[in-house]
């Protein structure tokens, strides 16, 4: 039987290097591009109609519309509509990714640690940045809390700059984390069920009816994955707008 | 449309759904949403963060080790300062947790 962690093994399809740094074409790309492909698809034939009474497609999406809509507003308010678009696309992707990424024979981009990483450093600093440019040095007000008491600067300021620091590794880790764990966990029991079920058919029938619960387990954490890391992009926003 | 007007018709929009939903009649308060799924999101946000303010303490602690020579005394202040901030960051959660309660 093959290892658990085969299905995270990163395969380059189109070799290609520039300057002496990999820069393959991978399977990771490719289910990225497929991801990206499928969210598009879904958006633009989803819109074509502009239905008063919609169809299934455009429901679906209005829905998801609204979702991201109402995270946006509710956590950073009005002065986060124009942001609207990044979360927007941010969302459907990694939901996505996640979901895809459950169909068997796929690979699942967001059980990289590369890959989320990348995302929530692209969004530390780019909160950051609006941060500086919004307040200026007001900005670093954010280290300290507001109303504290000034002697106890040497110890808090340094826990908050840890704690802000912490944010774009807790961002990646959570995500990845939450991919690899539930995709190992349905290759274990698969296996198992496969073990027990060339033994003799009716033990298998046992793991088999608790892989089918693990993967509805599965396909709710991917959705709520991409809703936290969406909604936590939206508090990282709102920080970086309003300096609590 | 430039983007001036566009704010412009999004708060004229905004002024006319208010004044519609002041004409309708009270709603029944709409029951929690999320339940399960969203507490379960918040729990998993708390326990990465936790883990992620100790890492990065014990990080950044072992490099000024080895970078000033002084092991482990960087280690064993940064790994407590990371989880005091860790700590600090599920408390922020909790808070934002409580507020939304309360507000619905």
């Amino acid at each position: 039987m093959a290892s658990q962690l085969e299905q995270f093994t990163i395969k380059p399809i189109a070799p290609m290097e520039i300057g002496g740094v990999d820069v393959s074409f991978t399977n990771s790309s490719l289910w990225m591009m497929i991801s990206a492909g499928v969210v598009s698809a879904f958006l633009i034939a989803g819109s074509q109609r502009r239905a008063l009474v919609p169809g299934r497609l455009q429901s679906a999406l209005e829905y998801l519309y609204n979702v991201v809509g109402a995270m946006v507003r509710d956590n950073v308010g009005s002065s986060g509509r124009p942001y609207f678009p990044f979360i927007f696309a941010l969302f459907m992707f990694i939901l996505f990714g996640n979901l895809i990424g459950l169909i068997p024979g796929a690979f699942t981009f967001t059980s990289h640690l590369a890959v989320t990483f990348a995302i929530s450093a692209f969004i530390f600093v780019g909160v950051t940045i609006i941060g500086i440019v919004k307040h200026g040095l007001h900005f670093f007000s954010l280290f300290f809390p507001h109303g504290a008491p000034l002697v106890s600067a040497p110890l808090l300021i340094p826990i908050e700059i840890i704690s802000y620091f912490s944010r774009p590794i807790s961002l990646s880790v959570r995500l990845f984390a939450n991919m690899t764990v539930g995709h190992v966990l349905l290759k274990v029991i698969g296996g198992g069920v496969i073990a027990l079920g060339s033994f003799f058919i009716v033990p298998g029938v046992i793991p088999f009816a608790f892989l089918i619960a693990i993967t509805g387990l599965e396909l709710m954490i991917a959705v709520i994955q991409a809703y936290v890391f969406a909604i936590l992009t939206c508090v990282y926003l709102n920080d970086a707008l309003h300096l609590h | 449309m430039d983007d001036r007007e566009t704010t412009d018709r999004h708060d004229r929009l905004a002024a006319r759904l208010k004044a519609a939903q002041g004409r309708r009649p009270a709603e029944k308060p709409e029951r929690p949403r999320g339940g399960i799924a969203a507490g379960m999101g918040v729990g998993a946000k708390v326990v990465v963060d936790l883990v992620a303010g100790v890492g990065l303490g014990v990080g950044i602690g072992w490099a000024l080790d080895w970078w000033l020579g002084m092991r482990p005394w960087g280690t064993v202040a940064f790994a407590v300062l990371g989880f005091v901030a860790g700590l600090m960051n599920v408390i922020r959660t909790a808070n934002q947790a409580d507020r939304s309660e309360t507000r619905e």
